[in-house]
């Protein structure tokens, strides 16, 4: 059996569809990949801590750059974070045996009245206040709470604790990293 | 209208404003669970994800919907309270995202972009798109069967 092939249109012409089309497609993807690139990150160690603006329960404003050329600790913690109960005694201990060094609390994703409530009860003396908008999380890119950053007198974040400090030598330990 | 008519209306507008204050300064509202969780379905668990404040039971939505009542028992609309967790723990408490700034182009403009784009792609395609080459068999003007039809004539004749 023959075939005869009868031509559609004089002439094929370029699909008008195909721009619209070209730029869906290079958004998705660009915000994929925007996507993927910021749960690539990992945590903020070895590299400078990035600046900070603190308001405390008290009223201070605390900017990481005010304090550059002292060692700060930046422990983020929250009232209904149980693990975060074990290690608060420890670090206020640490801050009164350590005077040089800046002991600092941002609150995660916490109420202010449980905050207040938390602090009282552990007797915490060392400034602690919200983490407003979680910025100061987002920007250290904390995964939860309790998270320590230990920054050297640099600027340069030298050591940071995921979870619960399990004891005061190991806060010690961390803590030799930034006390020269 | 005549003036009696306006001192009566006058006269309602008044007592009636009169009213809607004194109950407002009456102190604390009563604040149900379900006033709660008007406020609470419209926002979202901040540690956990996809999973609305009023029916999370982990402690910082408990610490949450706590909040709410008092905001609410204090006055305060639900915008304002939305308002306040916003500015406590970020945009991502939002059940839906906010339309200012970066989150209107993101959240609203640009998904909004895509669609357009995808469904003006569509329409394009359908209707510039070329006709496929049409191949059809040829029409034959003597088929199998007039061919042995004839041989079988000829031969009875024959």
């Amino acid at each position: 059996m023959t075939t005869t092939s009868i031509p559609a249109s004089s002439e094929r012409q370029r699909p008008v569809w195909t721009i619209p089309a070209i730029v869906v497609v290079v958004l998705v993807l660009g915000l994929l990949a925007y996507g993927l690139r910021l749960r690539g990150l990992g945590q903020v160690n070895q590299a400078p801590a990035p600046d900070f603006t603190l308001q405390t329960f008290d009223g201070q404003m605390i900017t990481l750059a005010a304090l550059k050329g002292k060692p700060v600790v930046l422990n983020f913690w929250a009232s209904w974070c149980k693990p975060c109960e074990d290690e608060a005694p420890m670090l206020e201990a640490a801050s009164q045996k350590y005077p040089g060094v800046v002991f600092l609390g941002a609150a995660y994703v916490d109420t202010e009245g449980a905050s207040r409530a938390y602090l009282e009860r552990f007797k915490i003396t060392y400034p602690n206040g919200p983490d407003l908008g979680s910025r100061m999380a987002d920007a250290y890119r904390v995964r939860g709470v309790p998270e320590t950053f230990f920054i050297g007198a640099d600027g340069v974040v030298q050591a940071v604790k995921v979870g619960p400090l399990l004891s005061s030598n190991e806060l010690d330990d961390l803590l030799s990293k930034i006390i020269e | 209208m005549n003036r009696q008519m306006w001192q009566i209306v006058i006269f309602v507008m008044v007592v009636g404003f009169g009213w809607v204050n004194v109950s407002r300064a009456q102190g604390p509202q009563q604040v149900t669970r379900d006033d709660v969780n008007v406020v609470a379905r419209e926002l979202y668990c901040p540690t956990c994800s996809g999973i609305p404040v009023s029916t999370c039971g982990i402690p910082v939505c408990e610490q949450m919907r706590e909040v709410i009542a008092e905001k609410l028992a204090a006055g305060e609309s639900k915008e304002q309270i939305k308002g306040y967790f916003v500015e406590q723990f970020g945009q991502k408490v939002l059940a839906q995202p906010d339309q200012r700034g970066v989150n209107l182009v993101l959240a609203w403009l640009l998904p909004g972009a895509v669609l357009g784009a995808s469904l003006l792609a569509g329409f394009l395609w359908l209707r510039h798109r070329a006709p496929a080459q049409l191949t059809v068999p040829a029409v034959s003007t003597t088929t199998d069967y007039d061919e042995r039809l004839e041989r079988e004539l000829q031969r009875l004749e024959s």
